[in-house]
């Protein structure tokens, strides 16, 4: 089982390019971040994965077919996006049944639960819903769908606190039970860090990281002390951010640091967090200075 | 061969277009019947509810409801899409409902005339066929006229329906303001069309070419012994058919969510 081949993907719109090259794997019974800056191609990747656009070039298969017009591997994707493509005039329950009707073998029970837990009312209109409830809705979907590949275009958009937190549980939750992959593409990687097990990092249209969660922070590193002392023992390095105050330097540095180098006293070596990475990794020159 | 998927499809899409039906019968039989029925009761004129049963025009109400309801592509694509179904497979779905419900439609439309010809003495279906006006001559036996002539409005409305597809595609690959811009060229473009026509033609005679009338002879089945050949008619249909067929395949494989 292969799982999800994305190769050589190429995407513009217009004279601009928005996705460059993109090679992944989406391996199955995994829960992916797909993380990157507004613009940086994430929606425009997960749109073209389940055939809702077209690449300009490049391949995707699904256990070695291509999902483009195979009903077969698109019956194992569910996408959840920011793009609202259920009719406002269905009701709620309505459309679940047309998720039943298409996929087989629809959760109710399960989306029913939900529904109660979110107090998500399932006679309404679906265009009747506050943009959080409408996310709430094709959360619940994405749940209960009998799809392999859940993919999450910014999930949480729209809901409050508890909301979110109530979401992440389900999540992880459904995915020990099921077994399913999950592909979250999100802004709010602090709240999700601890669910994802393999980041994506996206920037510019390319993949720029591509690694288990644990692999990439444990190659991060935050040199900090005065700012003399900091410069040069990270001189040389990958440092990738910097903050300053006042003498007090800390340098972000990403990939192996020298062994040989002697730390001084004065510096101290830390683990940044995913955020603080994903931050200093997809600043652009003018927004580290 | 059909897979479970696009039976599901069909399915659906059958359900939807029959409701939408319904729900325009219902109004036109609010407009054309319990509308005038009420009018007459407020204003006292007279108003004969059986006149109005029996000469209710379902076939060509069918006819262009249906083609209205083929005309509509991109909704049905977005939720189809985002329940990872395939163009391909909404198109042949999209396909076999409308040809489905052209030929129900029809044949209830025949059903009803002939119905209330024999109870309530209504019109004669000859004066409302225009392939029986045409060809029906052709036809020694009139019980086969008849038969053909059905036959040639069930698949006369699948083509209709099956060319809407095709039009309603070819617009939804467009933005709204794209398409109100389309609809505006068009309705300009056909009325300069027809005053430059009527004008161009007041003052000197139409004479259309050779190869013109030529090839309309041969479409319509005519030849110079003065016949008229009703194959020709059900040619010209099963070939369109099978052009706005592929035609709308091709464009709705190019379907694609719209930033909107």
């Amino acid at each position: 089982m292969e799982g999800i081949v994305v190769k050589g993907i190429q995407k513009n719109f217009g004279k601009k390019t928005v996705l460059q090259d993109v090679d992944l794997q989406i391996k199955p019974g995994k829960i992916y971040g797909l993380l990157g800056r507004n613009g940086a191609g994430k929606s425009t990747l997960l749109s073209i994965i389940a055939n809702r656009i077209f690449p300009n070039m490049g391949t995707i298969t699904l256990d070695g077919q291509t999902v483009f017009e195979n009903d077969k591997a698109l019956g194992q994707m569910y996408l959840m996006s920011e793009r609202n493509l259920y009719s406002k005039s269905s009701k709620l329950k309505h459309l679940l049944g047309t998720t039943e009707l298409l996929y087989g073998n629809f959760d109710y029970e399960y989306a029913y639960q939900l529904a109660e837990k979110f107090s998500l009312d399932l006679n309404q209109k679906f265009g009747k819903l506050s943009t959080g409830y409408r996310s709430i809705f094709k959360l619940i979907v994405s749940l209960c769908v009998p799809a392999k590949y859940i993919l999450l275009d910014e999930p949480v958009l729209g809901l409050d606190a508890n909301h979110r937190e109530l979401f992440y549980r389900e999540m992880v939750d459904n995915y020990v039970k099921t077994g399913k992959t999950f592909v979250i593409s999100t802004h709010l990687i602090e709240e999700i860090t601890n669910s994802l097990e393999h980041i994506f990092i996206i920037k510019n249209g390319q993949i720029i990281i591509d690694g288990d969660v644990e692999d990439v922070l444990n190659k991060a590193y935050l040199v900090s002390g005065p700012a003399k002392e900091v410069a040069q023992y990270t001189a040389g390095l990958n440092v990738i951010g910097q903050e300053k105050l006042g003498n007090i330097q800390g340098d972000y540095v990403f990939g192996k640091l020298d062994s040989e180098r002697v730390l001084p006293d004065t510096v101290t070596v830390e683990k940044p967090n995913l955020q603080k990475l994903f931050i200093n990794l997809t600043n652009t020159k003018e927004e580290n200075k | 061969m059909i897979t479970a998927k696009e039976k599901s499809v069909v399915f659906y899409l059958f359900k939807r277009v029959f409701r939408q039906l319904l729900f325009v019968f219902m109004w036109f039989l609010i407009g054309g019947v319990i509308f005038p029925m009420t009018l007459s009761l407020i204003t006292g004129s007279n108003y004969n509810l059986l006149q109005a049963i029996r000469s209710l025009e379902l076939g060509p109400t069918f006819y262009l409801v249906i083609g209205c309801l083929a005309l509509l592509s991109y909704d049905d694509f977005k939720l189809l899409i985002q329940n990872g179904v395939s163009r391909y497979t909404y198109w042949k779905a999209k396909v076999i409902t409308f040809i489905g419900i052209s030929v129900l439609s029809q044949t209830i439309a025949i059903i009803y005339f002939f119905l209330m010809r024999l109870i309530l003495n209504g019109n004669r279906w000859e004066d409302y066929s225009l392939f029986m006006q045409v060809y029906g001559g052709f036809f020694k036996n009139t019980t086969i006229a008849y038969l053909v002539s059905f036959i040639f409005a069930i698949l006369s409305a699948g083509v209709f329906s099956l060319s809407c597809i095709l039009v309603g595609s070819i617009f939804s690959l467009f933005t709204k303001r794209q398409r109100r811009l389309i609809i505006l060229a068009l309705i300009t473009l056909f009325i300069v069309g027809i005053a430059t026509i009527s004008n161009t033609y007041q003052h000197i005679a139409f004479n259309a070419e050779p190869w013109f009338v030529n090839t309309l002879n041969f479409l319509v089945g005519y030849d110079k012994g003065g016949t008229l050949n009703p194959t020709m008619p059900f040619i010209d249909m099963v070939l369109l058919g099978i052009i706005v067929c592929f035609g709308s395949l091709q464009v709705i494989k190019r379907f694609k969510i719209r930033n909107e």
